[in-house]
């Protein structure tokens, strides 16, 4: 079986850094499109790894994208590489800011905005990038912002008061609902 | 740094300091012997990071008897891509390029405008105490302010006699730079108003055109050089604007009372080429033009010499390269020279006996040509010398090649990096997602959906 790429896609509690965790984890009878073996080993010295954000967002009425390309190689201060000589497990931290300096159309942005990112991961010869090992894609549906605005609803409703207008606990249970069906898209 | 002739040329001032140095000959030596043994791939493009910091007043209360110098960073970019140009051009058959840097410092923001820093001097002042006539009388020690706006900066701590230098010291100059740029990693280029090389007791003003040093003590001494703004080219100046060209003239007459200073169509060279060549020459290990022998320009009128023998370097006479002897013009701001070729391989110089005793000074704009500007070539010698220090382990030449990338924002560097390859397949590779796969229709969804919730909660956590 082909290198099976994987994927763990967050951002960090402030919404302000994307959070890209290789979770392919060593070829083995349950983990076929592992790292090794029958497939290939991204050892430093001769493999690239391109992770590729793209954005889709709202300028107005009108629905706009922005695409960057981060190279573990260039962006290894981002980056949190478990092992000496290859990049397995790597975790790369993308602050906003970092994602701007490529991303120019987010200059607006400031943190991750909850939007639907489409991440790739493209693992190639580092000497001929034309020499794939392998590709894979994400979606990532980045709900930070929003969900902590629900929460934050949810902790604004007097619950205790005679007289509560129950009309807000309908809005926010209904919005606690949306998230789910957010999350769901 | 000890200025030794006076006037005209740092970088000759430099070198002499530093071949007096037992510790900085040494490494002068040392690069000189590393450098010239091997031989460089012409054919590959050594890519370099380069700023230009322009020194500026815009708002200098001293402004009383000379006008103010402001740029805006706009003028200050169309000059940095203009000089890129030239210095580019003046690189070629070397293939040594360079880019405009976006990131000088490695841990620093990304500068608005790639390669162009600027830099309000009105704070700049020092204070040096010498020993001197007093106004009440007799002998003691004396203290004088200057600042960058009145006096320049200095060229050197003191002359040959052991008298100051009028001027701000060059070190703070050093240290503005230093808070905004890495030196030893990115090529810098200080572009300032005057080089003050007046003796402090001496009434007779003289001024240097640039200075820098050699790459051999780049960390012993501060590795930039520093251009004057009227050593650039009238449409440089007209880029900055026509006030500041206006200023720079008002200027020249006010600090350069003495000196008339041939226009741009008497050079007759209409190429800036020979003095970025010079420049970009003495910051990367070719010897600055005019130097001697060491003993030769300790002396209080240093001769010129066309010896070719031996690397001063290294003891000898010779300026380091087997078939490119040192060229000598009178006066740096003299009128101009006839026939004199600078750069080039060519046989040594006939100088006249009145060269000879002239002291050794070279005006890069004085060069005459008759048009041939294409004849002022770097020599296949002189490439190796230069390209060899960026292949030499532990030089700053090499540490400018090797940490190009980090001096450039990604998508600088990922545009520069491309242009290495067919447009097809770095825009197939580089910047397409792995599948046409749209998520447009998801993305509508996604967005009405949260613009639901925003609504929601808002009115709740808000009202």
């Amino acid at each position: 079986m082909a290198l099976d790429l994987k994927l763990d896609i967050q951002t960090t509690n402030d919404c302000r850094t994307l959070v890209i965790e290789d979770m392919t984890g060593n070829y083995s009878e349950d983990n076929l499109g592992g790292w090794g073996e029958l497939n290939h080993i991204p050892y430093k010295n001769n493999t690239s790894i391109y992770i590729i954000v793209k954005v889709y967002f709202y300028e107005g009425e009108e629905l706009v994208t922005s695409e960057g390309v981060f190279s573990l190689d260039t962006y290894q201060n981002f980056a949190d590489i478990p092992f000496e000589d290859n990049y397995k497990k790597f975790k790369l931290a993308l602050p906003i800011r970092t994602l701007q300096e490529i991303m120019d159309e987010i200059e607006g942005f400031e943190v991750v905005e909850d939007n639907l990112y489409q991440i790739s991961i493209r693992v190639s010869d580092s000497t001929d990038i034309t020499n794939e090992y392998g590709h894979k894609e994400f979606v990532f549906k980045n709900t930070c912002m929003t969900s902590k605005l629900v929460s934050k609803a949810l902790t604004s409703i007097n619950l205790q008061c005679e007289d509560c207008d129950d009309s807000d606990l309908d809005k926010v249970l209904l919005a606690k609902s949306l998230l789910e069906s957010l999350e769901n898209v | 740094m000890i200025l030794r002739h006076g006037k005209i040329s740092g970088f000759v001032d430099e070198l002499v300091d530093s071949l007096l140095n037992g510790e900085q000959a040494d490494l002068l030596s040392n690069y000189s012997s590393e450098v010239t043994g091997g031989a460089s791939d012409v054919d590959s493009t050594i890519k370099i990071p380069i700023v230009f910091v322009y020194l500026h007043e815009p708002s200098n209360d001293q402004a009383t008897s000379a006008p103010v110098l402001e740029i805006t960073p706009e003028q200050a970019f169309l000059a940095s891509q203009r000089l890129l140009d030239g210095f580019n051009i003046a690189m070629i058959e070397s293939n040594i390029k360079f880019y405009l840097s976006d990131k000088p410092k490695v841990d620093g923001d990304i500068i608005d405008y790639p390669g162009s820093i600027l830099i309000d001097t009105q704070d700049f002042t020092s204070e040096t105490t010498y020993f001197g006539l007093l106004e009440e009388g007799g002998f003691g020690n004396i203290t004088r302010e200057f600042t960058y706006y009145r006096d320049g900066i200095a060229i050197g701590d003191q002359d040959v006699d052991g008298n100051p230098i009028v001027g701000v010291n060059k070190n703070v100059i050093d240290e503005a730079v230093a808070e905004r740029v890495d030196t030893n990693n990115v090529f810098t280029v200080v572009i300032a108003n005057k080089l003050n090389a007046t003796n402090i007791n001496d009434t007779s003003e003289t001024w240097a055109y640039m200075t820098g040093i050699h790459p051999a003590v780049a960390d012993v001494k501060s590795y930039y050089t520093i251009l004057p703004y009227y050593g650039l080219r009238e449409i440089i100046r007209d880029d900055l604007g026509a006030d500041v060209a206006m200023q720079l003239g008002m200027s020249s007459m006010n600090w350069y009372p003495n000196i008339t200073f041939p226009s741009e169509e008497e050079l007759v060279v209409e190429s800036p080429q020979p003095l970025y060549k010079h420049i970009i020459g003495s910051m990367f290990g070719l010897l600055p033009l005019g130097i001697s022998s060491l003993e030769l320009m300790q002396t209080p009128f240093p001769e010129g010499t066309c010896s070719t023998s031996g690397c001063i370097l290294t003891g000898g006479e010779g300026d380091c390269c087997d078939d490119l002897p040192p060229r000598i013009t009178p006066n740096y701001f003299s009128t101009i020279e006839k026939d004199i070729v600078l750069w080039g391989d060519i046989d040594c110089y006939e100088l006249s006996s009145e060269e000879i005793f002239n002291p050794v000074i070279a005006n890069p704009m004085n060069f005459i040509l008759d048009s041939q500007d294409v004849t002022i070539i770097f020599s296949d010698e002189q490439v190796n010398i230069m390209r060899s220090g960026f292949e030499t382990n532990g030089t700053v030449l090499k540490q400018m090649k090797d940490t190009f990338s980090e001096y450039m924002s990604y998508s600088l560097y990922s545009d520069i990096y491309c242009e290495d390859y067919p447009d097809n397949l770095r825009a197939v590779y580089l910047k397409k997602s792995s599948s046409n796969k749209n998520y447009s229709e998801e993305s509508t969804k996604f967005n009405s959906i949260k613009t639901k919730i925003e609504l929601l909660c808002n009115h709740i956590v808000y009202k």
